[in-house]
């Protein structure tokens, strides 16, 4: 059994309907009211449409092609961005190269002006734990010696027994200092 | 045949195809857009895609459907990019002429109970109901052209006939 929405929506495109639809369209509006109605109506939405007149042709539309052509040839280096541009890119352009510009005048403005509110500070965070040195001059002995590190304990190297051909490298070893936490 | 002649054969056939459809071309853009110097600047837009194209044509069965699908595509692209930039578009010296020229098309539709009617329905329902009832399209050309199933077209068929009927009979008691 064909429900009525069905029914209607193959009398709405019944010249499209296949032999077995309009069969049991035919059938169903012979008896129901309501499709029969629905079926007038869409008869007389045909013959409205197929009566409506069509608008008159503008005059670019009336000319030959080949004049189109030739008209919409000649503003071919327009067409790439004048097509998009008289759908409204224009505006839009002007609006970004206007606050691209603002913003460019801003920044230089503030860079210019801005006054140096705090220097930077570099701070470490290496915190050694033992130090060993050694060192052949006394310089570094004696720096340690008159200014001493805190935690910085030196203490005489012991003297190196002298090795071969090596002992004068050694000969004035002066320092061996060790730093604990 | 030689290339630059089978060029120029399809050169003339395009334009007896213009000559043929323009007008309805047209027709269906003013109905759909209800702008008729938008309608007319897209339709020179589909001719000339059409004329662009025209290798193709040999390979085309239905000329009419075919060019219906580049003016529907071609609309439909219009429509969207003119939605989307409408809020910054600004009067220009030519948008004066065509708005005069679009008033007095709009006043023409709308002293007409079918176009009033017409107008009343959205463009997802007015487009299938103008190509079957109007231009005598198929359910399956419709499809493609639209590029929805044909029970989508039937079923748009059959709800755009009942608001198209309801709205005309309205506006004639009005």
């Amino acid at each position: 059994m064909i429900d009525h929405e069905s029914v209607r929506q193959i009398l709405a495109s019944y010249r499209d309907a296949s032999a077995g639809e309009r069969a049991a369209a035919d059938a169903h509006s012979a008896s129901c009211r309501e499709c029969a109605a629905a079926r007038a109506a869409y008869d007389e939405t045909d013959a409205l449409l197929l009566s409506a007149r069509d608008p008159a042709l503008p005059p670019s539309l009336s000319r030959p092609l080949a004049a189109l052509i030739a008209d919409r040839g000649a503003e071919k280096p327009r067409a790439a961005f004048g097509f998009a541009f008289r759908g409204g890119l224009a505006p839009a352009a002007i609006i970004l190269v206007v606050l691209v510009t603002l913003s460019a005048l801003l920044w230089t403005v503030n860079r210019v002006d801005a006054p140096v509110t705090s220097t930077p500070t570099l701070t470490s965070t290496l915190t050694p734990t033992t130090i060993s040195a050694r060192q052949t001059g006394s310089a570094l002995a004696a720096a340690l010696r008159s200014a001493p590190l805190p935690g910085f304990v030196p203490t005489p190297a012991p003297a190196p027994a002298p090795r071969g051909n090596l002992g004068p490298l050694f000969a004035g070893s002066a320092a061996h200092a060790t730093m604990t936490h | 045949m030689p290339e630059e002649q089978e060029s120029d054969a399809q050169a003339q056939q395009v334009a007896e195809l213009f000559e043929q459809h323009r007008a309805a071309v047209f027709a269906y853009l003013a109905r759909m857009t209800r702008d008729a110097a938008l309608a007319e600047e897209v339709t020179q837009e589909t001719f000339l895609k059409v004329y662009a194209a025209r290798a193709k044509l040999p390979g085309i069965e239905n000329a009419r459907a075919w060019i219906f699908r580049i003016a529907i595509n071609t609309c439909s692209t219009t429509l969207k990019r003119n939605r989307r930039f409408r809020w910054l578009n600004f009067e220009d010296a030519e948008g004066e002429g065509a708005r005069s020229a679009n008033d007095s098309q709009r006043q023409l539709m709308e002293h007409d109970a079918v176009e009033r009617a017409l107008g009343a329905l959205s463009e997802e329902y007015r487009a299938p109901l103008l190509l079957f009832g109007h231009y005598g399209f198929h359910v399956a050309e419709i499809a493609d052209m639209l590029g929805i199933s044909e029970g989508a077209v039937k079923t748009r068929v059959y709800r755009a006939k009942e608001m198209f009927i309801r709205a005309y009979r309205q506006g004639e008691v009005e």
